[in-house]
């Protein structure tokens, strides 16, 4: 086992191993859940809105020609219901059903003298509610004018308290030159009020405008201012004043409708040949001072039933029957008419007062004879004569009861007649032992109240149902 | 003929505002004869009933009217209530309503 044998060394470079080994594993971290949470801090919401027109879809179709075609058609009919419907009293009186109310009551509830604190002593001469009731306007004048009328005199505002009373003082005074014959406000506006005066000037105020009380002037007659009137249909567009004169004439006026200007539209005349006794008489006092003027007016109106023809109560006891329609101008004169279309049996003496029934085709006519006269418009004599004993100066229909009017004048004493019977209601009603003579009186139908002024410058309201049994 | 139907909507116009500027006038409605307003100066709430409402009616009483007569026709209805007067010109095709504050 053992030699001596040599061996040359060999050498070997060592080696490492450097294998490896590989162990796969997988390893699982703990699994980590995410959770995704919406948060919102602030809430909105959005709504869309249109302000423009919304485009309909669904627009009803129709035909523009046609429907141009219809209204056309109807609008006239439209126009005349809106018309005759606007301001109509026929429904006045007219309550659905019975609630028991008292039927009459009739109370003095103020007594004031317009002319306490005045230097000025006269009469009421005309008293007028506005169209809302809330105001009343009072006109004054001497009892009796013996020659020119130089009195400045003054056109008093009351007004009424929420509790319906009227105030003591005037809330306003419009200064005139002359005496107030006459007050009308307009039936419509309630701030348009129209005044006659003695010297023959016809004025209207605007109240709207609180600083301006300068009134505008519609016209003057030759002679006294006797009758206003605010007539709503003759002109389509404009207010229409109609005023009388004692020169005899008729003069319709076109309000502008802001009323600032007017323009005198139509003038009519009565002609004193009408009445050939006046005219002899007038005839030698001077032929060249009254070749103008016609038969004094003293009072006019319109009948119910045809807003053209108007019945005239004249000086002399003559009453007219006229049309507006009358186009044939008096011989030797431009653009005068003749309005006359027929007569009526006259009065004996003076007619003071002619007032057409609001609903019937009837008028009533009073006159210094004492008498009251009741007409039909197609008829020319009288359907009854009432006699009284004191001259009847003014007469008024009842406002709610349209068969009964009111004859007023000489004395303290308003007496009801009913139109139908001609005779008196039974019972006394507006009765003051206060009252001298009464000169005017005048309803506010919206606060079923009556105004009544006398010569003594006294002024009455009483509140007045309007309901009235007879 | 577009200018043709312009004359004629402004026709039209004119005609509402004539009607609606008369005194006492507050509302001035047309209807076809379906009951729908087509024109109208009121609020729509208001336009709707008064057409739904009135436009029955107006049925209603042309047929009484044709009842009573066959050869008549219902021309005009006018309502008077307390507060207003409603005046209604009925047609073949349209109704048109008017009311009116009668004391305004």
């Amino acid at each position: 086992m053992f030699s001596d044998k040599s061996y040359s060394p060999v050498s070997f470079e060592s080696v490492t191993t450097n294998e490896k080994s590989q162990k796969s594993a997988n390893i699982q971290t703990e699994h980590v859940v995410y959770e995704s949470e919406e948060t919102q801090v602030v809430e909105t919401k959005s709504i869309q809105t249109q302000t423009a027109n919304e485009t309909r879809t669904n627009e009803p179709k129709y035909d523009e020609d046609k429907l141009a075609e219809f209204l056309n058609r109807v609008a006239p009919g439209v126009f005349k219901f809106l018309d005759e419907q606007h301001g109509t009293s026929a429904f006045n009186d007219y309550t659905v059903g019975s609630n028991n109310e008292p039927a009459v009551n009739i109370q003095l509830i103020n007594r004031i003298n317009t002319l306490d604190l005045s230097e000025f002593k006269g009469k009421v001469s005309s008293v007028t509610w506005s169209t809302g009731g809330g105001t009343l306007a009072i006109g004054h004048s001497v009892t009796q004018h013996k020659s020119w009328c130089n009195d400045i005199t003054k056109v008093d505002l009351y007004n009424l308290s929420k509790d319906n009373l009227l105030m003591t003082v005037p809330t306003k005074s419009l200064e005139v030159s002359s005496c107030v014959t006459t007050l009308l406000y307009h039936p419509d506006e309630p701030s348009i009020l129209a005044a006659g005066l003695f010297d023959g000037d016809v004025m209207v105020w605007n109240l709207r405008e609180e600083s301006l009380i300068a009134p505008l002037f519609v016209c003057t007659h030759g002679e006294m201012v006797t009758q206003i009137y605010w007539h709503s249909r003759i002109l389509n567009d404009a207010s229409a004043l109609i005023t009388s004169g004692g020169d005899g004439y008729i003069y319709i006026h076109r309000l502008t409708i802001n009323f600032t200007q007017s323009s005198t539209q139509k003038k009519y005349k009565i002609l004193k040949e009408k009445n050939l006794t006046e005219k002899s008489a007038l005839g030698n006092e001077g032929e060249d001072k009254n070749a103008e003027a016609g038969l004094h007016i003293t009072s006019f109106d319109f009948s119910a039933k045809d807003h053209k023809v108007f019945v005239v109560g004249t000086l002399c006891g003559r009453l007219y029957k006229c049309n507006l329609d009358q186009t044939i101008p008096i011989e030797g004169t431009e653009m005068i008419f003749d309005p006359v279309i027929s007569e009526y049996d006259k009065h004996k003496s003076t007619v003071t007062c002619v007032k057409s029934a609001p609903t019937q085709n009837l008028f009533v006519s009073s006159g210094a004879d004492r008498e009251v006269h009741i007409y039909d418009f197609d008829q020319p004599a009288s359907l009854k004569i009432i006699t009284l004993d004191s001259t009847p100066v003014q007469i008024s229909w009842h406002f709610g009861n349209f068969d009964v009017f009111l004859a007023y004048g000489a004395g303290p004493e308003v007496k009801f007649f009913n139109v139908k019977t001609g005779r008196p209601l039974s019972k006394t009603m507006l009765y003051s032992e206060n009252r001298e003579n009464s000169t005017c009186l005048s309803f506010n139908t919206k606060r079923e109240m009556v105004a009544i002024g006398d010569t003594k410058g006294n002024l009455e309201i009483w509140r007045m149902s309007r309901s009235l049994s007879n | 003929m577009e200018s043709f139907d312009i004359k004629m909507a402004q026709e039209v116009e004119e005609t509402m505002k004539r009607i609606q500027s008369h005194r006492g006038v507050i509302g001035t409605i047309v209807v076809n004869s379906e009951g729908i307003p087509i024109k109208s100066t009121m609020d729509n709430a208001t336009t709707i009933q008064y057409a739904g409402l009135i436009s029955q009616l107006s049925d209603k009483a042309r047929s009484i009217i044709r009842d009573l007569d066959p050869t008549n026709d219902l021309t005009f209805l006018r309502l008077r209530s307390k507060k207003h007067e409603i005046m209604v010109a009925p047609d073949k095709e349209f109704i048109l309503i008017v009311v009116q504050n009668p004391i305004d």
